[in-house]
């Protein structure tokens, strides 16, 4: 390996006629660490991954994976779970694992048999009898029966439970323990913050927030403001520095606050609340904040 | 790498050998029939049978053709799961090139399938001494397997580099075939240009190779349905073969240009 990185992306581009799906990305990961791709739909997270893994060329940039660009042999090592299935639904789940067993060299066929168990699979179905969720844990068992180094996972958890979800997320996490690299996206955002050690968010192919999770959770504090009737005007908060946005809801206003949070609490207080609290950021919130999605509102507008 | 395609070509060999073991029983109970069986009795007429290994190739090999415009679309068939092989550790064209020599062999063996039945119909008369190979069984024997390998190779390239379904394709070309063939024949002799047109329109055209095979002399003559250039029989062997390459080798390209 001549990078320190296990997947390098830098200055990518991708462009279908005059739409740019993804513009001008730079993310790197490094090895044996989890790394979340955060993004509302149409931000250009699959298009990233199709492009890294070489199953579409990217308009410009450089896609590394290991400090190479991605060869036949490349896929030894890494796993790469698709966002729809691509699973042949006239065979059955043992015909899949024999197939992923005459693929790889490291096919570890007591893995396979484990995971086959852990979500409860009948090996003699075929895929088209299974569910949304069952496409999903059996190309979630094919990606983790030949212990790769790499795994790039879309939407991993698509069409599972929540026990599932939960399994899904002890395997990522555990393949990281013992070294691998794990590049995923989601839209539970929950999983994300519970997993990743960073997190990139997409918005419309553009690369707008990219650190670890402690850092961008530590980067503001909600100030919430409970009132007993509707909420006052509070008289410049909006436009206090220290304030980077407001919102309201119903009886609820909340201040996205970067610094000195007690201050703003106190200012709060002023207005004499129900109750005012102090609150860490959440991964939900850094991402609602950075793609500007428009939250519908109880009972009030949204400032 | 190639295993579902395996599982897919046993699929399709044993759907096809039923089909083909249906009418060999069909076949068989007719040839048994008391009618036919009267006329097989008469001594003097059974030596006069002479049944030319030709025509049980030239029969086998439709049932080659069929077979091989049936798998003809397997890379195309692909796209809806390529995520799924080519994410495996095989060149994308090394792929596509094992894909397409299992299709090959599965062409082959469903030729000899065929043939074999035929063998075993004359056999179950008590003719089989009868068969002789005749001088036109090598060009039957390359030509017949030739269309077929032609035809899929063909389909392939024509399909294995779209992202849409290509089963139209295959079954337009089929009707494309029998139309051409007609027009060129109807044109003969009458309206020239015309004639010239369907002609070359058939030089891509596997049945326009193939189909001239007549008792009289398969080969003997040059095809009507094809531009006197290539209606020889060395050059329809020789056409079949390198147009059935080609195709095979735009499929691989365009299957190797493809995005998901």
């Amino acid at each position: 390996m001549n990078s320190t990185y296990a997947i390098a992306i830098r200055d990518f581009s991708k462009r279908y006629g005059s739409f740019e799906a993804v513009s001008n990305l730079t993310l790197e990961v490094e090895p044996g660490s989890i790394c979340g791709l955060l993004g509302p739909n149409g931000s250009g997270k699959t298009t990233t991954f199709k492009c890294l893994i070489g199953l579409a060329r990217a308009t410009a940039g450089t896609m590394e994976v290991e400090g190479a660009p991605v060869q036949p042999q490349t896929f030894e090592t890494l796993a790469y779970l698709p966002e729809r299935s691509a699973l042949y639904e006239w065979m059955t789940v043992a015909d899949h694992l024999e197939f992923n067993r005459r693929s790889y060299r490291s096919y570890d066929p007591k893995r396979a048999e484990e995971l086959v168990d852990l979500f409860r699979l009948e090996r003699k179905k075929k895929v088209g009898k299974l569910s949304k969720g069952q496409h999903t844990a059996v190309a979630l068992v094919l990606a983790f029966s030949f212990r790769p180094r790499i795994l790039v996972l879309d939407e991993p958890a698509s069409g599972l439970d929540p026990v599932f979800q939960r399994v899904v997320l002890d395997l990522i996490i555990e393949a990281a323990s013992t070294g691998s690299t794990v590049l995923f996206s989601s839209h539970q955002i929950g999983q994300v913050e519970r997993a990743a050690d960073r997190v990139a968010i997409l918005k419309n192919g553009k690369l707008i927030v990219d650190g670890t999770v402690d850092t961008l959770k530590g980067s503001e504090k909600i100030v919430e403001a409970i009132f007993d009737q509707t909420v006052p005007e509070v008289d410049g908060l909006a436009a206090d520095p220290r304030v980077r946005r407001i919102e309201r809801s119903g009886r609820i206003l909340r201040a996205y606050v970067k610094e000195d949070s007690d201050g703003i609490a106190r200012r709060l207080n002023e207005f004499s609340p129900k109750n005012v609290s102090i609150l860490d950021l959440n991964l939900e919130d850094i991402f609602i904040t950075a793609v500007g999605g428009e939250i519908p509102t109880v009972g009030g507008d949204g400032a | 790498m190639t295993y579902p395609q395996i599982l897919r070509l046993r699929k399709t060999l044993t759907i096809y050998g039923s089909i083909i073991g249906g009418l060999f029983l069909i076949a068989l109970m007719i040839a048994h029939s008391p009618h036919a069986a009267s006329d097989l009795s008469d001594a003097s007429k059974r030596k006069l049978i002479a049944i030319p290994l030709s025509a049980l190739l030239f029969s086998a090999a439709w049932g080659a053709i069929i077979y091989a415009t049936a798998i003809s679309r397997s890379l195309n068939r692909e796209y809806d799961g390529v995520e799924m092989v080519w994410t495996k550790p095989i060149a994308r064209e090394r792929l596509a090139l094992s894909y397409i020599l299992l299709d090959f062999a599965a062409i082959v063996v469903a030729f000899i399938a065929a043939a074999a039945l035929c063998v075993l119909l004359i056999a179950s008369l008590g003719l089989l001494t009868h068969i002789s190979v005749d001088n036109r069984t090598v060009p039957t024997l390359v030509i017949g397997l030739g269309a077929a390998f032609m035809w899929y190779g063909l389909m392939q390239g024509l399909t294995a580099g779209q992202r849409f379904r290509g089963g139209v394709i295959t079954g337009v070309s089929w009707a494309a075939a029998f139309v051409f063939i007609s027009l060129a024949e109807a044109t003969q002799g009458g309206i020239e240009p015309l004639h010239t047109i369907f002609t070359i329109l058939n030089v891509v055209n596997p049945l326009a190779y193939f189909s001239s095979y007549s008792l009289s002399g398969y080969g003997a003559h040059p095809s009507p349905v094809l531009p006197q250039a290539i209606a020889g029989t060395e050059m329809r062997m020789l056409m079949t073969w390198s147009l059935g390459l080609i195709g095979c080798a735009a499929a691989i390209a365009g299957w190797k240009r493809l995005e998901a």
